[in-house]
């Protein structure tokens, strides 16, 4: 077997794996939503409906059939994209999500950018300064924006930049009356289709505090991850002869510390792909911005059991790949785990 | 790695930081100023819940309601004043045996221009029917519609009740052929979800669930009254209301009715920004479980009710807005018995002593997520503590509430809850809640039966008689007040923070939320 078939099965091997994550995800929620005290019926019909009514809507939602009845047709319709229909709005709950999904991608997928921009950047300069002041001044900021609340981070900001300095917006995506017909549901994205600047300037503009407010703690994570991973590299033997042919510390952290370092960084950005997804409950409930945190957020307290199944198997999923893709790009950048995961020569 | 693609690098990065810092000067390219600034033209409003759905079955839902009441027409509706007026129906006629209602539908026309015919309320009636949610818990007699032409119809229920007449107002008619074009499997539900079919003082201008409503004035519409409505409203959704507040203060929102008592200390004194206070069809009620243990005893129930400051719950748990409540209907309510409660501790422990349950501990339900309720709960406990009854509380959702009501003996001796009436019909809320068919079903919370009561009330809903039964409500009340069935603490309001100046800021009993249409800018 070829190189390349044996990256293709590792690669087939890990999508299979992540295909058994997602269903068991599914599988969990569902029965964690059943555990759950309250009737379903008695939600969608409405705290004040007829007994008869609540067993009319049972009955519609498929609420009157057995547990496994309820699981088999849900796994069945999961299959098949469908993923319930909402017992508040009565719409499809894939529908709803397709909604909300772009605005949070457009958030996170900012956050994520901001969070590899500053911190990998912080983690190598600690690194380079190792146990020096700077390290000690990185280390500390660091560990102050790690634990910071979002909650919080997000208010301040908001009323400090947004009111007091007058420099953004305070909430929302856009300014009405500057959108851009909906292609993406990405507010930057449209307005750049469109031929938009205004509305691609607004549109940013609107995106900078959240996207700010939601990298914060995890470019302390990030920071604190490079600044480790480098620094054990810097350590290794390799390291001591580049030194010794006169290389700068900072060429050698940049250049060969950095990329021997990546394996535990990529595997971090990945993971916090799905964290961030998770904390956009309370970034885009300070912010006013439509998408999957809000969403889950109102779901949750309706006991909207669909729309939750949909959304924690959409974060389940976005994690599983996330973390299937980190494994795919360490397999193709590092010759050493390729070696040991497909036996190549490293 | 070429000597390119190490240059590459920092420029994207720089790309990206420019990106950043010239967003704001890009946003204000070319700008108008913003939309949001009022030329007597336009309002725009904060809202702190978003609808998931627009869809007028589900209008019993306030915030559903709220946008529903501007798109569509209802039948009959409240004033302001709390009589019932005709909308789309020119003329009604309850009979005198309360088993059907006549109508004559008026001369108007849905937003895409057909006409409104007595087969759209039939439609729209039979659709409430099959669906069975939302407002149909409201029209739960509905049987038929015995449509005569195309202006007059008579709606037959399933059995006698006046209280159906009232429930009207959250029935929104429909443009049934518009609906039926796409209506799918569902009976439209997925595409009235983001749709307008209605006739209206409004159209829908754009709605982007979760974050804007925008309503353009329908100058098709057939009440004259609506021609110097405000011709664009726009809500946008601020669900935090300390951000609700910040944009008012930026001045990028001209309007909010959803800032907590703590936060409008800022508006307090600031000439720039109007506070007005509305009454509201809600308040704070402690429902006792009626049945079962010491509070099945009246005299413990009393003892409860003197025990509570009610006025410090309205200064320092409202704010000062609302009132103290003085019945088991809200204030705005028509036909009420009054009774203002007052703390008296020494009666309260005297009637402890009466009962012999001194020394005796009950269990109350709150629901935390709501503050008012968390620190009543707490003052309770504490008052409780002085006449000799330990009160233990216990967190819920509303949701096991409901479901705990399902039998006498899994009711909980207290319950601290919000409770609103589903129609501004004081019937709707006697009835449901106090009238003992109710027992075990989830809407009669304090599991009451008393055949005093019910003859009452089943009097009053049966009466073709409107002023009869009014004054049957009133004396049923006056059982429930005689029998401290219920712990009324509280009367919400409506907060309305503007930076502009409204005529036609109105309470309507019908909806909770605004009614759009009333406002006048200047």
């Amino acid at each position: 077997m070829s190189v390349d078939q044996r990256v293709a099965t590792y690669a087939a091997k890990r999508a299979l794996a992540c295909a058994f994550i997602v269903w068991g995800i599914a599988t969990l929620v569902f029965l964690m939503i059943k555990a759950i005290p309250g009737d379903e019926a008695q939600s969608a019909a409405g705290i004040t409906a007829t007994p008869a009514q609540v067993e009319q809507v049972r009955h519609r939602l498929g609420l009157d059939h057995s547990l496994p009845v309820q699981y088999v047709d849900y796994l069945g319709r999961l299959a098949h994209g469908d993923l319930g229909t909402s017992i508040v709005s009565f719409r499809p709950v894939r529908e709803e999500l397709t909604e909300r999904i772009p605005a949070s991608v457009e958030l996170v997928g900012s956050a994520m950018l901001l969070d590899v921009l500053v911190g990998v950047p912080l983690g190598m300069l600690a690194a380079a300064r190792f146990r020096r002041t700077t390290d000690n001044v990185v280390r500390w900021v660091a560990i102050l924006a790690s634990a910071v609340p979002l909650f919080w981070l997000g208010l301040m900001l908001q009323s400090f930049v947004g009111l007091k300095l007058d420099l953004l917006p305070l909430s929302g995506s856009q300014t009405i009356g500057k959108e851009s017909p909906r292609v993406t549901g990405m507010a930057t994205v449209d307005a750049l289709l469109a031929g938009n600047l205004s509305g691609f300037g607004d549109a940013v503009a609107h995106l900078v505090l959240p996207a700010v407010t939601l990298s914060i703690p995890f470019i302390g994570f990030v920071s604190r991850i490079t600044r480790s991973s480098i620094v054990g590299t810097l350590q290794s033997d390799f390291a001591s002869v580049v030194r010794a042919k006169g290389a700068s510390e900072s060429r050698i952290v940049v250049r060969h510390a950095l990329p021997n370092s990546l394996g535990p960084i990529v595997t971090f950005a990945a993971l916090q792909f799905g964290w961030m997804f998770s904390a956009t409950v309370l970034v885009e409930s300070i912010f006013g911005r439509p998408g999957v945190g809000s969403y889950l957020a109102d779901s949750v307290t309706q006991k909207d059991t669909f729309a939750v199944l949909g959304l924690v198997l959409f974060i389940g999923t976005v994690v599983a790949v996330a973390s299937a893709v980190a494994d795919m790009i360490q397999l193709l950048v590092d010759p050493r785990i390729r070696a040991a995961q497909v036996g190549a020569p490293a | 790695m070429t000597r390119w693609q190490a240059g590459a690098q920092p420029a994207r990065i720089a790309a990206v930081v420019l990106a950043l810092v010239a967003a704001p000067a890009l946003a204000a390219c070319g700008s108008d100023s913003t939309s949001t600034a009022s030329n007597g033209a336009s309002l725009t409003i904060s809202s702190s819940a978003p609808p998931r759905s627009i869809d007028p079955v589900l209008a019993a839902d306030a915030v559903i309601d709220e946008v529903d009441v501007a798109l569509y027409d209802n039948l009959i509706d409240y004033t302001a004043d709390g009589k019932l007026e005709g909308r789309l129906a020119q003329s009604f006629q309850l009979a005198p045996d309360a088993k059907s209602i006549d109508i004559t539908l008026r001369d108007a026309s849905f937003h895409d221009g057909s006409k409104v015919t007595a087969e759209d309320v039939k439609y729209t009636l039979d659709r409430i029917k099959q669906l069975g949610v939302g407002v149909a818990t409201q029209v739960a007699e509905y049987d038929s519609t015995t449509v005569k032409d195309d202006h007059t119809l008579t709606i037959n229920l399933s059995k006698p009740t006046n209280v159906f007449v009232g429930a009207l107002s959250h029935v929104y008619i429909l443009n049934s052929k518009l609906v039926a074009k796409n209506a799918g499997a569902d009976a439209g539900q997925a595409w009235l979800a983001n749709n307008d079919a209605g006739s209206g003082p409004y159209e829908l201008a754009k709605y982007v669930p979760t974050q804007t409503i925008a309503f353009k004035r329908y100058d098709g519409h057939w009440d004259p009254a609506t021609k110097d409505a405000i011709a664009q409203i726009t809500y946008r959704t601020i669900a935090e209301s300390s951000t609700q507040r910040d944009e008012l203060l930026a001045g990028t929102t001209q309007a909010s009715e959803n800032i907590d008592p703590a936060d409008l200390s800022q508006f307090a004194g600031n000439k720039k920004f109007t506070l007005t206070q509305l009454p509201k069809a809600s308040g704070t009620y402690v429902i006792f479980n009626t049945q079962k243990g010491i509070t099945a005893n009246p005299k413990v129930r009393e003892a409860i009710r003197l025990s509570y400051d009610y006025q410090a719950h309205l200064d320092h748990l409202l704010g000062g807005y609302g009132n103290i409540a003085t019945g088991p209907l809200p204030s705005i309510m028509p036909c009420r018995a009054e009774s203002a409660p007052a703390m008296d501790l020494a009666k309260a422990k005297q009637l402890v002593d009466e009962a012999g349950v001194s020394g005796s501990s009950l269990k109350m339900v709150f629901q935390p997520i709501f503050g008012e309720q968390q620190d009543a709960a707490t003052a309770l406990q504490s008052n409780l503590k002085q006449i000799g009854i330990n009160l233990k509380l216990q967190a819920t959702t509303y949701t096991d509430y409901l479901k705990d009501l399902k039998s006498v003996d899994s009711t909980p001796d207290m319950a601290l809850i919000f409770d609103n009436p589903p129609t501004a019909d004081p019937g709707s809320m006697l009835f449901t809640r106090y009238d003992s068919q109710f027992v075990g079903s989830s809407t009669n919370f304090s599991q009451y039966k008393n055949p005093a009561f019910d003859a009452l009330v089943e009097k009053a809903i049966t009466s073709g008689d409107q002023e009869q039964a009014c004054d049957l409500y009133k004396q049923a009340q006056d059982i429930l007040i005689k029998d401290s069935v219920v712990m009324y603490m509280a009367d919400h309001a409506t907060v309305v923070v503007s930076t502009v100046k409204f005529t036609g800021l109105k309470q309507f009993p019908a909806h909770v939320g605004w009614v759009p249409q009333s406002l006048r800018l200047g």
